[in-house]
């Protein structure tokens, strides 16, 4: 049937409710009798507890509750989703053990009748620590003499991992230049507007959990929390209502998704907790912090022959998505290019700060920044222009699928199934007018104004597995209920998924309800993450919406006295081809298929199956690997260090557009996410491992001032693995940001002889390299 | 947040008296822009809250006084101050800089008077009233007292109130011919609607093709208090500007000052930014250069 609603430019639906503050979150939510549960945090990024004294805590006016690790037990380890054979893991603890590995980590909880009540018997908490001392710098964890982060284990290297493909010695033997470069790339987060909330009740009649959790994955919170709670999955139900944004920082589960549980089954009352912004900065997860050595070896005309790429990553105190960042970075290196002989090789280590866990883009910018950096070294080593440097390097369109010689975070072999990344980078050039910004930039340079241009390319693994499903039903009303265990946090899931499903069943878009979100929906769910939801879920919607369309057929050739293969559903319809007056709306047929025609008692038609639903599972067999392009535009104040961005243009390849609007809305919030990697958030840990950064006075995240327009264009090679045709868009926008402002801001700075080997770049750090360059150029002329 | 009492005074001197009556257990609550958070982190923990939004109206006027003057309501909003007509006409720089504080929200709730008690080191405005010489009225139980703006503040979030006074207006004096300013509001890669990393307040008579008469440098955010730069008052006073002499004056001012480490800008870079900045808004002021670009 012909696509009405796929690739539409539909505006969400969701929106109306989510603007007008209809939207239900986790800290609108009350239940009768519902107390308030506060964490008391470690003060100290290393230090044992010798003592914690709750007595007074305890006498504290209002409070039901206040416990510490010895009250829990038995209780945790917390679960590790995301094993690797390489990865040494500590077990972390819904309260700490003994010690504590961070500044921020979970020492012990209250509950009270109010959340004041609560945080007032916080204070009343004696804790007695031995402060030691802290290991907050990945490379000084390396060192012999470094502090453990974890004692039991016996080294600060959580996993060491190596990979090669092709030649690389004797590339490296056989190259007419070889260039090598260090590269930082420090921390950063995700701060969604909402931050963390959890409410648990427990119905002791039931013997049922209803967990209300601000999480991106209901699904893996049941999942780890049954066996904690020594529960059946089947006795709790986690809904995520309305989530106010995730990027990675609410897919964890963190000690709180088992500690509020707990305390209600304990307490035998609803149990509260809401995250406040000082505890979101300090203990959701962070990303990106790794420090790369590279090599790369080249031909003379600009072609690269070989990577080899060393780094230590910081992982933090613990693993709660194993080792899948790094393991994300080293194996999309390689990126849009070609590279016969690649090799990596990646130390993970432990330091005293806040675990480490995918925040949208996942390890990919990182290998994006690494990469394009080199190729830019390249391009101004050998004198040529950037672009062309990549056009002489991309993999041809035509080699696709392209095997790139690597095994890939899910084991298999890592292999591209479809992409036109020159196309993607000629368009990026021409949003930008690259020609005329050369210009402009040749004659600003006159007037000593400092403008650049800058491009960066990337490639993605979407669409992860193991699954995503959906459960399409047609209600006896002829409404259609969309359920699937892909919950959204402000993606548009809703409207999304609802356009699939209204062409694959032949209904009207309104006829839809989506609901997402809640583990009593649909039996098994994965999660929303790794930009998978177009690709798994909307596949799932396809093939489920399709069955219930042929189920729909033929419960309608016996309500019409058809032959099934006459007829067609059509606008909630099921009617004879070509007599569109001879038709029964959906809900008629629903009934049918509920068995109330003719009525019970009676034999069910024939060939009429019970119940207008069906469920289905997309598995996919491996990733679909989107791409895009990047161009800024930036010009720099040499004097004060400011960089401005002018331009920015944003090429997005994403198989087959759902709704191009949606992908838009996603690749501008990306980038808005990448032009704060790239010049503004950091957070920042002082020698004894406190987190300095603990308020957005002092984190910095770009605002709609300092976000520029985004120019937009997009490139569509459809992906084969899937029939819609579709690959990930969540995450693309982020992922070559870093690099691209940074190529734009070298090249500005490219009198001064600047290199940008680090991101964040703060105007201060620019303006050190700025100063040393005159310094450079003084010394030169003396 | 902590329980309080929750006090509605109508009049300055039933303010005062509460204020007097509770000590350091009362706090007054203006627009609640920083008390509301320092509630919330438990920073402050009043018995007693003094809203002051029942106080008669002229506490949040702007009038004209004797001789080219102005009298600010301390209850004036930031948004009120940027867009009153007479202090547009009076003072432009008052109401560009009153323009430039935090958000539309902000400026809509937030007060003059409120942000002058609250003595953030790198609050806007004051930098800018201590350039034209502005005052404060302050009433107690037993009566008011005048005190130019220089000498309010006395150390970081602190200023020279005693318990029981309320800061009830700003008085700005008119000038026989008006001193030309201006306030950068630097906040490097911040927001555009954070606090100033550092705040340059300058305003000078004369120095339009002729000798700099007269000349005020205030500094924010360099220093527990705002900060006057008075080597580099003195260095400019009376002379004719030249891009030489302007330089040395953006070093004089950053040599005196006395910043911190924060984690988006060190000490060196505020001091550097000090310099850069004063020579760029003299430079503006005095012909000599475009000013400074933001």
């Amino acid at each position: 049937m012909a696509a009405r609603f796929v690739g539409a430019r539909i505006k969400r639906r969701e929106d109306r409710r989510l603007i007008t503050g209809e939207g239900a979150y986790v800290a609108d939510l009350a239940r009768p009798g519902m107390v308030h549960a506060a964490i008391l945090r470690s003060p100290y990024a290393r230090a044992r507890i010798r003592a914690v004294d709750l007595t007074a805590a305890r006498q504290s006016p209002g409070v039901l509750l206040a416990l510490a690790f010895e009250d829990l037990q038995p209780a945790g380890p917390l679960p590790l989703p995301v094993p690797h054979p390489a990865l040494k893991a500590a077990q972390e603890f819904p309260l700490a053990p003994g010690m504590v590995h961070y500044v921020g980590e979970p020492v012990a909880v209250v509950v009270a009748e109010e959340r004041y009540a609560a945080e007032d018997a916080l204070d009343l908490i004696r804790v007695e620590y031995e402060p030691l001392p802290p290991v907050v710098d990945p490379e000084r964890a390396l060192a012999a003499d470094a502090p453990l982060v974890h004692e039991e284990l016996g080294t600060n290297v959580a996993a060491h991992l190596e990979q090669e493909t092709g030649d690389v010695e004797r590339a490296f033997r056989e190259a007419d230049h070889v260039f090598r470069e260090r590269f930082r790339v420090l921390r950063g987060s995700g701060q969604s507007i909402e931050a963390r909330a959890v409410l648990a009740a427990y119905d002791p009649l039931l013997q049922a959990l209803t967990v209300w959790s601000s999480t991106q994955t209901p699904h893996l919170i049941r999942r780890g929390l049954a066996p904690l709670l020594n529960l059946t999955e089947a006795q709790i139900r986690i809904i995520a209502p309305d989530v106010g944004g995730g990027f990675g920082s609410k897919g964890v589960f963190y000690p709180e998704e088992f500690l509020v549980p707990f305390l209600a089954i304990r307490l035998g009352r609803p149990v509260k907790w809401v995250e406040d912004r000082r505890e979101h900065l300090q203990t959701a997860i962070q990303e990106r912090g790794q420090v790369h050595e590279v090599e790369v070896a080249v031909r003379r005309d600009g072609r690269i022959l070989a990577v080899r790429d060393r780094f230590v990553a910081d992982q933090g105190a613990y693993t709660p998505w194993g080792i899948v960042v790094p393991v994300l970075t080293a194996t999309m290196v390689p990126g849009p290019y070609k590279i016969p002989n690649y090799r990596f090789e990646v130390t993970v280590v432990y330091t005293n700060t806040v675990p480490s866990a995918p925040v949208r883009g996942a390890g990919r910018p990182q290998a994006v920044f690494v990469m394009e950096r080199m190729v830019d070294r390249v391009a101004r080593e050998l004198g040529l222009d950037p672009a062309e440097v990549r056009f002489r390097n991309f993999i041809p369109p035509h080699e696709f699928p392209y095997v790139v010689g690597l095994r890939s975070r899910d084991g298999r072999l890592q292999t591209y199934d479809s992409g036109n990344y020159p196309e993607g980078l000629t368009r990026a050039l021409r949003l930008i007018g690259y020609e005329e910004v050369r210009k402009e930039q040749e004659r600003l340079r006159a007037e000593a104004r400092y403008l650049g241009v800058g491009m960066a390319c990337c490639v993605e693994a979407t669409g992860l597995g193991p699954h995503e499903g959906a459960t399409v039903r047609v209600d006896p009303s002829g409404r259609v209920y969309l359920y699937t265990g892909a919950s959204p946090q402000g993606q548009g899931h809703e409207t999304m998924l609802a356009q699939v499903c209204a062409d694959a069943l032949g209904v009207e878009l309104e006829e839809i309800t989506v609901v997402t979100g809640d583990t009593a929906g649909i039996p098994q769910g994965t999660g929303t993450f790794a930009s998978r939801i177009a690709t798994v879920a909307a596949n799932a919607v396809t093939a489920a919406a399709t069955e219930v369309r042929a189920r729909a057929l033929r419960a309608g050739a016996y309500l019409l006295e058809a032959r099934v293969e006459d007829l067609d559903l059509i606008s909630g319809r099921v009617q004879v081809r070509g007599v569109p007056e001879k038709g029964v709306p959906l809900g008629q047929v629903a009934r049918v298929a509920a068995g109330a025609v003719p009525g019970p008692g009676s034999p069910m038609p024939e060939g009429v199956e019970t119940s207008l639903e069906a469920t289905s599972y997309f598995t996919p067999a491996q990733a679909a690997y989107a791409s895009g392009t990047h161009a800024a535009v930036v010009e720099v104040d040499v004097e004060t260090g400011m960089v401005k961005v002018l331009k920015y243009g944003a090429i997005h390849d994403c198989g087959r557009m759902i709704n191009p609007m949606i992908v838009e809305g996603q690749v501008c919030g990306g980038v808005a996410h990448g032009i704060g990697n790239a010049l503004l958030e950091e957070p920042v840990y002082d020698g004894s491992g406190q987190l300095l950064t603990s308020t957005f006075m002092d984190y910095l995240l770009p605002s709609a001032a300092e976000v520029p327009e985004i120019l937009l264009d997009h490139v569509e090679t459809l992906s084969p693995l899937n029939p819609l045709g579709v690959k990930g868009a969540g995450e693309g926008g982020t992922i070559p940001a870093p690099a691209a402002i940074a190529a734009a801001v070298e090249d500005a700075l490219a009198p001064f002889g600047v290199r940008i080997t680090e991101v964040p770049l703060s105007p201060e750090r620019l303006r050190r390299l700025i100063s040393r360059g005159e310094r450079a150029q003084d010394g030169g002329r003396g | 947040m902590r329980p309080f009492e929750y006090a509605e005074p109508v009049s300055v001197g039933e303010v005062c008296e509460i204020l007097g009556r509770h000590g350091e257990d009362a706090r007054v609550i203006a627009g609640g822009n920083s008390l509301v958070y320092f509630l919330k982190r438990r920073i402050v923990s009043p018995r007693v809250l003094v809203t002051l939004q029942s106080l008669p109206a002229a506490l949040g006027t702007a009038d004209p006084m004797p001789g080219g003057g102005l009298r600010l309501g301390a209850l004036m909003t930031h948004g009120a101050v940027a867009t009153h007509p007479l202090v547009r006409e009076r003072c432009p720089q008052l109401a560009t800089t009153a323009a430039n504080i935090g958000s539309v929200r902000v400026r809509n709730s937030g007060t003059i008077g409120g942000s002058l008690c609250y003595a953030h080191p790198a609050i806007d405005t004051a930098p800018v009233l201590i350039t034209l010489g502005a005052e404060v009225v302050i009433a107690a139980r037993g009566g008011t007292r005048t005190l130019p703006v220089e000498q309010f503040f006395s150390d970081a979030f602190k200023s020279v109130l005693a318990p029981d006074e309320l800061l009830t207006e700003i008085r700005l004096p008119g000038h026989g011919r008006p001193l030309r300013g201006s306030y950068i509001k630097f906040v490097g890669q911040k927001a555009k609607s954070s606090m100033a990393i550092v705040g340059i307040a300058v305003a000078i008579r004369g120095g339009d093709g002729a000798p700099v008469e007269e000349v005020h440098i205030v500094l924010g955010g360099v220093s527990p208090t705002p900060l006057r730069a008075r080597r580099a008052e003195d260095l400019l006073r009376g002379k004719r500007a030249t891009p030489e002499l302007l330089r040395q004056v953006g070093a004089a001012a950053a040599a005196g000052t006395a910043p911190w480490d924060d984690p988006w800008a060190s000490a060196g870079y505020k001091r550097d930014m000090v310099e850069v900045l004063s020579r760029q808004a003299l430079e503006g002021l005095t012909g000599l250069g475009p000013g400074y670009q933001g």
